[in-house]
């Protein structure tokens, strides 16, 4: 259980690494490895995650090592931040565990023309609006229903469907991870009771840690590379985060009740029932793969309607179109995903299955996946923190390649549980004391706004430091909150 | 009528519920989940439907399957018709499948106010047991 201190071996490696070696348990194929400093190994060591990195080490076809992030907390059967690459040639698995209810959980930033100054007058109508515009919190529906026709449509060709139909521009698509749709999508393979679930979702934020953010940049780290992803100190952006809502959580409940029996039928010698899976190769596996790939892209329309709203929005408050506005998506990333990706392992290229759980892809610059008009500075890697403090966008790096299959952190991870920040603060007085702070935060529910507050979290700051110490990401600007909106 | 108490989970949400009997243990079990989700609840019954859950092919007769499973009947119809569950006429409470006629309330978003959004019922640290004093289950929401 997650309340169980860590007891187990953790050596240090120098360089934020600890590696927890695979004679700790007979079934680890591979050793683990957690990028922390010694403040946040402490943390996490009060946590069990590290007895789930090691779990994940014994999956069947695991390359390099079961590797955990610095934002890693207790998640079901995968930690969270957590990334496992599988080889299917050599009976490598795919696991729902390692990808999560939230199938493509993700975040997008917008950048803009827009700067402090012009904002912070308007704050409240533009917060306000932003609020009204965009279908957010619990049983709340989108702006359009789609039947099932158009729901498979989504499912097999994502934000891409969405900018067919006059939802955005091509070059959004040009500035989304995987070009806003994974190949290989199946849309028989998602279940009626996930359409049902998904029809009146597209366009939807939810409620829980989801949000759309006004921002300011507010520090610069890299003015090469903020000036080739558009952004200047003082500038506004807006951030957008939000998954594949009900149609992925239905997808990845189905897949769970299939892969249980499938992991026995395999055989499969696994510590924990939650790490059920399937080979890549088999036909569970390529039935998760279809169906998890078409939530996946059904996440990527989500994000698309929802900046169109935000676009939208913007504009009208504005009084200027969004072109006009310079309103041009940075970038779309997803942390909650797995993808079939090419990686030397000890010198040999492998097709390998990356399981990203609560973790960003992060490439680097020359890398054929990073979009061209970025090819020469890395891909934007979107880390948002809390929303009292900071979110931070880093850049893709080589030594990410070389060590954790071109992934990073994914956010700030808990510092506590919901119930004990509902016990510290109200929602009322978080809003407020934003407010005092000039954040404007509104949300539809108060107590989902208390279970969110800044306290609830980690340092992003610390967090994204550690990556940067150890060579896997650059910062490249810190962007500090104007405006929350939250279901 | 059955009891249920929140307990601390670093991400999500984790119920502990008690009942005399393993019908007001799905009752009770379905009142705690959508406590989670709801501030305000629906006033009366709006429409009354058969709500069937059974386990997954291979885990028949595991009840905290058989929980998992009525769980998320109830999460799928507030998810695509907005139903709150409200009342509970049930029919059979066995080890293969639980049935029950659920009188249901319509959750009006613009009415009820909220709490949490439930993303799923999961299998970590799931039980279902019974002891002198009753029955008793254990379960964490993924919100």
């Amino acid at each position: 259980m997650a309340d169980q201190a860590y007891r187990g071996p953790l050596e240090p490696m120098g360089g934020c690494r600890w590696r927890i070696p695979k004679s700790y348990k007979p079934c680890m194929n591979v050793d683990g490895i957690i990028y922390a400093d010694e403040k946040l190994i402490e943390a996490i060591r009060h946590d069990n995650a590290p007895e789930q990195v090691a779990n994940v080490g014994c999956l069947p076809g695991i390359q390099r090592a079961s590797l955990a992030m610095p934002d890693i907390h207790w998640g079901y059967g995968f930690p969270i931040g957590g990334v496992a690459a599988t080889d299917p040639a050599e009976g490598g698995v795919v696991s729902p565990g390692g990808v999560g209810y939230d199938i493509n959980c993700g975040v997008r930033i917008l950048r803009s023309d827009l700067a402090l100054a012009d904002v912070q007058p308007r704050l409240e109508e533009l917060v306000t609006r932003i609020f009204a515009h965009v279908p957010a919190g619990v049983g709340v529906g989108g702006p359009t229903k789609f039947a099932d026709k158009e729901l498979r449509r989504i499912l097999a060709d994502g934000a891409r469907y969405m900018v067919a139909h006059g939802h955005g521009w091509p070059e959004d698509l040009d500035r989304t991870e995987a070009g806003g749709a994974l190949q290989g999508a199946d849309p028989d393979a998602v279940s009626p009771r996930a359409y049902d679930r998904g029809r009146d979702q597209v366009g939807t934020l939810g409620a829980g840690n989801h949000f759309v953010e006004v921002q300011a940049v507010d520090e610069v780290f890299d003015p090469a590379v903020a000036e080739a992803f558009g952004v200047r100190p003082g500038a506004v952006t807006f951030m957008i985060h939000c998954g594949s809502r009900g149609l992925g959580h239905q997808v990845c409940d189905d897949s769970l009740k299939t892969m249980r029996g499938a992991a026995r039928r395999y055989g499969f010698d696994l510590p924990d029932p939650q790490l059920c899976c399937a080979p890549v190769q088999s036909g569970e596996g390529q039935r998760y793969l279809g169906a998890m790939r078409a939530a996946a892209n059904y996440a990527w329309a989500n994000r698309q309607l929802l900046m169109v709203l935000v676009r939208q929005a913007v504009a009208k408050v504005f009084g200027r179109s969004a072109e006009d506005l310079g309103l041009r998506l940075i970038y779309d990333v997803a942390h909650n995903i797995a993808k079939m990706e090419a990686h030397d392992v000890d010198g040999r290229i492998k097709n390998v299955c990356v399981h990203r759980k609560g973790a960003t892809r992060a490439f680097p610059a020359g890398h054929p996946e990073v979009p061209e008009v970025y090819r020469g500075a890395g891909q934007p890697v979107l880390i948002p923190g809390d929303m009292g403090r900071y979110s931070f966008l880093l850049v893709g790096s080589a030594a990410a390649m070389a060590e954790t299959f071109g992934s990073v952190c994914h956010g700030a991870g808990r510092a506590m549980s919901r119930h004990e920040a509902m016990r510290r603060v109200r929602g009322e007085e978080v809003r407020k004391d934003l407010a005092s702070r000039g954040i404007l935060a509104l949300a539809r529910s108060w107590r989902g706004l208390a279970e969110e507050y800044s306290g609830a979290y980690k340092d992003v700051a610390e967090v994204v430091d550690v990556v940067e110490k150890a060579g896997l990401a650059r910062k490249v600007c810190r962007l500090r909150p104007l405006g929350v909106v939250k279901g | 009528m059955g009891t249920f108490t929140v307990f601390d989970h670093t991400a999500d949400v984790g119920l502990d519920v008690r009942a005399e009997s393993l019908e007001d243990l799905m009752a009770t079990a379905g009142r705690a989940m959508f406590d989670q989700v709801l501030e305000d609840w629906p006033a009366e019954v709006d429409s009354r439907r058969q709500v069937r859950a059974r386990p997954p092919t291979g885990l028949e007769g595991d009840l905290a399957e058989l929980l998992v499973d009525w769980l998320q009947e109830l999460l799928y119809r507030f998810e695509t018709e907005r139903l709150v569950p409200l009342e509970y006429d049930f029919q059979c409470v066995g080890p293969r499948d639980v049935r029950a006629e659920v009188g249901f309330g319509r959750f009006d978003p613009a009415v009820h106010r909220t709490r949490l959004e439930v993303k799923a019922v999961t299998y970590h640290g799931l039980q279902v047991r019974q002891d002198a004093g009753g029955w008793s289950a254990r379960f964490i929401l993924d919100v």
